[in-house]
C-alpha cells in the first residue's frame, strides 16, 4: 500500500461554498482561455498555482514542468517567425517557442485553476446529483476502510471489504447506503467573497491589458 | 445478457461500482508514476467486471459517474485532463461493450476485450493530443503510447479475469442479478 500522505488543509474550502467556488473557477478559466499572449497566460498560471497550493491539493512540479516543456518542444517542429538557431535542417523559431509556451501555460493553468476550484463537496442537482451523493458516500467508506486490504491476500481482503459494504449473502443485514452526503450547509464568508473579487478582478485586467 | 431499457436502472448497484471506480482511481493517483502521463487504468476494472450484468443504460451511468467523479476527486473536472479522460473512457467503453455483445466469449476473452478497449482509449488520446494540446508533431510518441496501452490493457484484462474467477462476492452478485 502507498505511504499515507501528510494531511493538507484546504484553506479555500473554509471560506468558499463549493458551488461559488466552482463558478469562481470557471471565471478564472475563462480569463485564461481568452487571454492573448504568453505573458498573460504565464501570470494567470502562476496565480492558479498559488490558489491550487492554498486549496491543499497535491501539485507535482515535475509533472507540470514536463507538460509545459513537451508542449513547447512539439510546437517547435512547426517553424514560425524569426529563426533563433538551426539544428541541422531543423530551425528553432521565436514564434513557435512563444506560441508553445503560451499553450503550455494555458494547459498547466487550467489544471491549477481546476484543482483550486473543484471541491469534493460539490453537489449536482436532480437525479444524477442523488446518485452522485450515494456514490461519494460509498467512496468515503471505501477510503476509510482501505487499510483492511492486505497485499498478501489481496483477492480475499477485497472480497471481504466488498461483502461488508454491499452484502450479497442471504440473511445479511442491509446495505450501508444510507449515508448520502448532502454537502456543506455553510455559505461563502465575507473573506471568501474578498478572495473571489481580489483574484477575478486582476485576472480580468491581465487578460484584457496583456491581450 | 441484460437488455437496454428492459428494466429500471439499478442506481444503488451502479453507484457502488462508481464508488469502486473512484476508489481505484485514487489508489492509482497515490502511487508515483514511473513515466509522466502513464496510467495503469485501475479505475476501468469495475467497468470491465460489470460488463456481464449491467444494461447499456446502467453502463453509461457508471461511465458518467467514473469520469465526472474522477474529475471531482482529483480536481481536474475543469481542465483538459477531463476532456482526455472522458473521450478515452467513452471510446474504450463503446469498443468493449460492442465486442462483449457481438463476439461470443469462446472467441474473445475478457483480456482481449480489455486490450481492444485500451487501444481505443489510446487512439482517442493520441488524436486529442495531436489536435488539442501538443500539435501534429506529437504523433511521434504514438508507437510508445500504443506499446504501453497494450501492456496496461492486458494487465487490466488479466486482473479482471482473475477477480471474476475467484471472487465469491461477484459470483453471488451475478446470481442475484
Amino acid at each position: 500500500m502507498p505511504r499515507p500522505e501528510p494531511r493538507r488543509i484546504d484553506r479555500l474550502g473554509l471560506h468558499l461554498h463549493p458551488t461559488t467556488r466552482f463558478f469562481w473557477g470557471l471565471g478564472l478559466i475563462s480569463c485564461l482561455v481568452f487571454s492573448g499572449g504568453w505573458e498573460a497566460r504565464s501570470l494567470l498560471a502562476i496565480l492558479g498555482l498559488v490558489l491550487a497550493l492554498a486549496s491543499g491539493k497535491r501539485v507535482s512540479f515535475g509533472y507540470f514542468f514536463f507538460l509545459i516543456a513537451s508542449v513547447v518542444v512539439f510546437n517547435l517542429f512547426l517553424p514560425l517567425g524569426r529563426v533563433w538557431f538551426q539544428v541541422g535542417p531543423w530551425a528553432v523559431t521565436e514564434g513557435a517557442f512563444f506560441l508553445g509556451l503560451g499553450k503550455g501555460m494555458t494547459f498547466a493553468g487550467l489544471v491549477f485553476f481546476s484543482l483550486a476550484s473543484i471541491s469534493r463537496q460539490l453537489r449536482f442537482p436532480g437525479r444524477f446529483g442523488a446518485v452522485w451523493g450515494q456514490t461519494f458516500a460509498w467512496y468515503e467508506q471505501l477510503m476509510d476502510q482501505r487499510k483492511d486490504l492486505k497485499p498478501r491476500a489481496l483477492l480475499l481482503s477485497v472480497d471481504r471489504l466488498l461483502e461488508r459494504l454491499y452484502p450479497t449473502r442471504a440473511g445479511t443485514s442491509g446495505r450501508s447506503r444510507g449515508l448520502e452526503n448532502q454537502g456543506p450547509s455553510f455559505r461563502t464568508t465575507t473573506l471568501g467573497w474578498i478572495l473571489v473579487a481580489s483574484t477575478l478582478g486582476p485576472a480580468v485586467v491581465i487578460a484584457v491589458v496583456l491581450k | 445478457m441484460p437488455k437496454s431499457g428492459s428494466r429500471p436502472v439499478r442506481t444503488d448497484l451502479v453507484a457502488f461500482f462508481g464508488a469502486l471506480s473512484l476508489f481505484f482511481a485514487t489508489l492509482e493517483y497515490l502511487f508515483p508514476k514511473p513515466i509522466p502521463f502513464f496510467r495503469l487504468g485501475l479505475s476501468n476494472l469495475p467497468l470491465l467486471v460489470s460488463l456481464g450484468f449491467f444494461s447499456f443504460r446502467e453502463q453509461l451511468l457508471l461511465l458518467l459517474l467514473k469520469v465526472v467523479g474522477t474529475g471531482i476527486v482529483n480536481g481536474t473536472l475543469a481542465s483538459h485532463v477531463f476532456l482526455f479522460s472522458s473521450g478515452a473512457t467513452l471510446a474504450s467503453f463503446l469498443v468493449m461493450y460492442g465486442l462483449f455483445r457481438l463476439v461470443p466469449s469462446r472467441y474473445m476473452s475478457l483480456t482481449g476485450i480489455s486490450l481492444a478497449g485500451a487501444l481505443a482509449s489510446n487512439t482517442v488520446q493520441i488524436i486529442l493530443a495531436m489536435t488539442v494540446v501538443y500539435g501534429p508533431a506529437s504523433g511521434v510518441v504514438a508507437p510508445w503510447y500504443f506499446g504501453l496501452g497494450t501492456f496496461t490493457g492486458w494487465a487490466m484484462g488479466w486482473g479482471a479475469t482473475v477477480f471474476q474467477r475467484h471472487s465469491k462476492w461477484l459470483e453471488r452478485l451475478h446470481a442475484q442479478t
